[in-house]
């Protein structure tokens, strides 16, 4: 009897061992499927005021549409994440970044050709940023349904990131670099001028002293 | 002195003075020279074909962040920049951040130009990031900063070039991986410089 009941408790033991492991992974996802859920959430906020930002303040029409397309494609993205880190448990913050509240200052004290030609760099940045986050997921989360989101956003970033590519191969290479308007770097021939300007003056009026003493004598 | 001697002295003293005023005046009136080239630059690619390198993602490559000078003490932030409408790289107002032309390569890919630009100096806020950059010596010491990894490079040549004559090279992709730093130099008229200077760097 009190071997069967060792043997129960053992089978137990054994058990709970075993199931242990797979429940914590369905409770608790790893630090970095959190980060990763917060930080893809508030990118995706960010695009999607972006976006409506680019479709009321851009001057093209280019930009315009890409601004429309960021708001239909992160709002779908987004829904999808937010389901996900309601069944993890993962609370989400309700505003983007420092960075990313930031650049949305930017943008708005931007208007007309300077919104786009601030907006299509800083959002090809921005893209890139959310690449990487993603990239870093699929590489070290552990979570399957964390990593499936960062999974489907990665083709859709990509495309965004393709556009935006076009649209500043749009704009062309510079045709010119200005970057100098106080002129205190300025190579000058002006001192050494000046100089010789002086030494000169110099010579001349000695040579006057000399001649003219020389003069009177010469008339005696 | 004899009457002679003086008189003789006069006559010198009066060409020589003739003289200096005449090199004041060339110089006054010659445009300065830009400033000096130095180092040597590797032979530029062959002239771009028809179709375009074909752009692949770099994986793990971050655009880049701040730019760090030792030898000049500059620790620069740099933000991504385009082209605006007139087609003029769109370089940050302060003179104090530069700006990463979005066309060209990410530190740390194989091929291609990193290209950034900074303002030597503004009417507003005076010198600026890359106020002494003419003055860099070849060998010094380049760091670039991109997302979590510093790429180091190592100063080959510096060049002077006409405003309107930037070779092409600058903006390709598909020359041998290196750094260009760009900003002004040379004579300053109406408000802007003739020149720019680019300091070329090769990765470590």
């Amino acid at each position: 009897m009190i071997m069967l009941i060792r043997r129960a408790a053992a089978v137990a033991g054994v058990a709970t061992l075993l199931l242990l492991p797979a429940t914590a992974a369905a409770a608790a996802p790893s630090d970095q499927d959190t980060t990763f859920l917060k930080a893809a959430h508030q990118s995706n906020l960010a695009e999607i005021a972006t976006g409506k930002l680019a479709q009321q303040k851009a001057a093209s029409e280019q930009v315009k549409d890409l601004g429309a397309r960021w708001v239909a494609d992160h709002t779908k993205l987004d829904a999808t994440l937010t389901d996900t880190a309601e069944a993890l448990g993962v609370d989400l913050p309700d505003a983007p970044n420092a960075e990313q509240r930031a650049l949305a200052r930017r943008y708005q004290a931007a208007s007309g050709k300077d919104f786009d030609a601030l907006w299509i760099p800083t959002q090809m940045d921005a893209h890139m940023k959310a690449m990487r986050l993603g990239e870093q997921e699929v590489a070290d989360g552990s979570d399957a349904q964390a990593k499936k989101v960062a999974q489907n956003s990665a083709p859709v970033v990509a495309a965004h990131h393709g556009l935006l590519e076009d649209a500043a191969s749009d704009l062309g290479v510079p045709s010119s670099i200005g970057t100098g308007t106080g002129g205190q770097a300025a190579t000058s021939n002006a001192p050494a001028a000046i100089g010789f300007g002086a030494l000169g003056l110099l010579l001349v009026a000695a040579a006057l002293v000399l001649l003219r003493r020389r003069s009177p004598a010469a008339t005696r | 002195m004899s009457r002679h001697g003086r008189r003789a002295a006069g006559w010198t003293t009066l060409v020589a003075g003739l003289g200096a005023l005449a090199v004041g005046l060339v110089l006054a009136l010659r445009p300065p020279s830009a400033p000096a080239d130095a180092g040597v630059l590797p032979a530029p690619p062959a002239p771009s074909s028809a179709a375009p390198a074909v752009r692949t993602p770099a994986p793990a490559l971050w655009t880049p962040t701040k730019v760090t000078i030792d030898r000049l003490e500059v620790g620069a932030p740099v933000d991504p920049v385009g082209v605006t409408r007139d087609g003029a790289l769109d370089v940050p107002d302060d003179p104090d951040r530069l700006g990463w032309w979005i066309g060209s390569v990410l530190p740390g890919e194989r091929r291609g130009t990193v290209l950034i630009a900074g303002h030597v100096d503004t009417a507003e806020d005076g010198p600026g990031a890359l106020y002494r950059l003419e003055k860099l010596a070849v060998g010094s010491r380049i760091e670039v900063r991109a997302g979590d990894r510093t790429v180091a490079y190592r100063v080959t040549a510096r060049r002077s070039y006409d405003k309107s004559k930037l070779p092409e090279a600058l903006f390709r992709r598909d020359t041998s991986p290196q750094l260009a730093l760009v900003t002004c130099g040379g004579a300053f008229r109406d408000g802007t410089y003739d020149h720019n200077v680019v300091v070329y760097a090769t990765p470590m």
